[in-house]
């Protein structure tokens, strides 16, 4: 009984007064949703507190001030309206529908992504403190969370503005493919030749103390310093066409090193290098010295403990290795451009284009550069837990 | 002979073993006594050629080891952390060193049933282990490699009275049935006072007092009376 007079009453009440502000549909949406609001309230009236049902009808009040009255939206209006007293109820979800208003209302043009990375942080801010009760590590999450908020911002972004279109558009162009074929091949071998050659020097790094060793530990850091142009610089004056390196390749094995795949395997071996050898220190310093000693005292020799006790151990570490210093690899463009240009990788091939064509013929490309490269890395890890659970 | 230490010297970390002499027999039990920091383990390590001494040598069996590496030495070294490896099972472990020792299969088979380690074989991991297992697998694992001489780097600590009891056992009975030579290395001198025979007590990384077990325990130089015995342990 009291359903029928709260919908006669709002019904009189939207033709006396909305008629003013807004047409005859939108006043038909917003009565639908203000009814839909009356009937919930009149529930939650008689079930819940009287606090809850002021909160309920205080959150409309702030609703109509802002979207309504402040932002002239009057659809929007009609669909938080909806939204609002269906998850009223449901309170774990109402901070994300505050959270959806408030970045639609206040940051239009980037309301989407404002929205994901707020209920982003929302999500794990709460768990961290329903976990540890601790307001400490909540505020030092806050503070950390503009790290990663400038990290994902820019990437959150250009996947909003794609279409799935023009991504696949993208995707069957054939120099595209065969750019991201040279990335992923090339930097598979540079990795594979940073671990042969990296992984016995950081195990000497990790294990043994000599004169010199702190001249070299920081050098192993030199790729990461310099800009990336200077060491395709480097790299040229060394192996170019006019280098004895060059010269001795091109002449006795008709290969050029420069603008070839040898010169782009160089630079991504130079600039990606640092951070298997980094890992794989890490990974063998953490494996207690007492288990190589164990194994050497049972008749293993130094080689046997390497390759029984101490690369199964530090396996786990140095794989990780592996997944960074590829994922720089796939990345590296600075010194390729100066080295070689062609045959180009991904990198280069979106740069390319984006100079003969501009920002918006590439982002498709950027896009699915940046899913690519996601589902190597995700495969990678999946594939380090297989490992890992196997033993 | 078994072992012969002379003139020992090893400087690590701004720490000093000095002047190391020792000898042990054939098929004794000796314990090498001496309070935390006194350098028993770096002596125990220098014994298993973990490292070369900066002078000084060391004779096994009449012939000089100093400089031979560590798995050419055949000398058996129960770590105090027990040293598992993690990453394989137990019976991976204990047979690791079988790759380059081949000891026959009756003298495994004793072992096994001394240590009471047979039920242990099946486990696959070693994470579970409780303390008392984990010193008996280390222990089975240095032992099945068949050694000439058994070092024990704190065996008993870290582990409950049951535990201790058992591992004290083992090691009396391996020491007496299968003629094993051990160098017995704790703070404690209680915990093998009815097994050891000889003894040497280690104080700031020089020898300061050497002999049979009875007269280092009856008769303690004035200075360890004073340095060492005299705080805690006896």
């Amino acid at each position: 009984m009291i359903y029928l007079l709260l919908s006669i009453i709002l019904l009189c009440l939207h033709f006396i007064f909305f008629t003013f502000f807004v047409d005859a549909g939108t006043n038909a949406v917003i009565l639908a949703a203000n009814i839909l609001f009356a009937f919930n309230g009149v529930k939650l009236y008689r079930k819940e507190s009287l606090n809850k049902f002021s909160l309920y009808l205080f959150g409309y009040l702030l609703l109509f001030v802002f979207v309504f009255l402040l932002s002239k939206a009057s659809l929007l209006f009609a669909i938080f309206v909806i939204l609002y007293s269906v998850i009223f109820n449901i309170s774990y979800l109402l901070p994300y529908l505050i959270i959806l208003i408030f970045s639609v209302v206040f940051v239009t043009p980037y309301w989407m992504q404002v929205f994901i990375l707020f209920s982003a942080f929302y999500f794990f801010a709460g768990s961290i403190y329903r976990r540890t009760y601790s307001k400490f590590f909540v505020v030092l999450f806050s503070i950390g969370f503009i790290s990663i908020l400038l990290i994902i911002f820019p990437i959150l972004y250009i996947f909003l503005q794609v279409s799935p279109q023009s991504l696949l558009l993208a995707f069957k162009n054939n120099e595209f493919q065969q750019a991201l074929l040279n990335s992923l091949v090339t930097s598979g071998i540079s990795t594979l030749i940073i671990l042969i050659f990296g992984v016995p020097f950081a195990y000497v790094m990790a294990r043994k103390n000599f004169a010199g060793k702190g001249f070299l530990d920081n050098l192993i850091n030199l790729p990461i310093l310099i800009p990336q142009t200077v060491a395709g610089i480097a790299l040229l004056v060394v192996l170019g066409p006019k280098s004895p390196v060059g010269e001795f390749m091109f002449k006795n094995c008709r290969l050029a090193i420069a603008n070839g795949y040898l010169g782009i395997i160089a630079a991504q071996v130079f600039v990606s290098s640092p951070f298997l050898i980094r890992s794989a220190i890490t990974a063998f310093e953490g494996i207690d010295q007492r288990l190589e000693d164990a194994s050497r005292t049972l008749g293993a020799s130094e080689l046997s403990t390497f390759m029984r006790i101490s690369l199964p151990l530090a396996g786990s570490g140095i794989f990780s290795g592996c997944i960074l210093a590829l994922a720089r690899a796939l990345s590296e463009a600075g010194s390729l451009m100066v080295i070689a240009y062609h045959p180009m990788t991904a990198p280069i091939y979106i740069y390319d284009q984006f100079i003969q064509y501009g920002l918006s013929e590439i982002q498709p490309m950027a896009v699915l550069l940046v899913i690519s490269c996601l589902w190597a890395f995700i495969g990678l890890h999946w594939l380090r837990h297989q490992l890992i659970k196997k033993g | 002979m078994l072992l012969k230490i002379n003139g020992f010297n090893k400087s690590w970390e701004g720490f000093s073993l000095k002047d190391i002499s020792l000898e042990i027999e054939e098929g004794q039990y000796f314990v090498l006594l001496g309070p935390c920091g006194a350098g028993k383990t770096l002596l125990l390590n220098g014994i298993a050629g973990l490292y070369r001494p900066d002078s000084g040598n060391i004779f096994m069996q009449g012939s000089e080891v100093t400089f031979l590496p560590a798995e050419k030495r055949n000398i058996g070294y129960l770590f105090q952390k027990d040293a598992i490896f993690t990453h394989l099972s137990v019976k991976e472990n204990i047979y690791y060193g079988l790759k380059y020792h081949k000891p026959d299969r009756k003298y495994l088979d004793t072992l096994f049933e001394l240590l009471d380690i047979t039920g242990l074989l099946g486990r696959r991991d070693t994470v579970n282990l409780s303390g008392g297992e984990a010193r008996k697998v280390a222990l089975a694992r240095s032992l099945a490699v068949g050694p000439r001489l058994l070092l024990l780097d704190e065996p008993l600590s870290f582990l409950d009275p049951l535990s201790r009891e058992k591992v004290t056992q083992s090691l009396s009975s391996l020491n007496k049935q299968i003629g094993l030579s051990i160098i017995h290395v704790t703070h404690d001198a209680q915990e093998v006072k009815n097994i050891a025979k000889g003894a040497a007590v280690l104080f700031d990384g020089s020898i300061a007092q050497a002999g049979s077990m009875g007269k280092v325990l009856s008769e303690p130089s004035d200075f360890l009376k004073e340095k060492f015995w005299g705080c805690s342990h006896v």
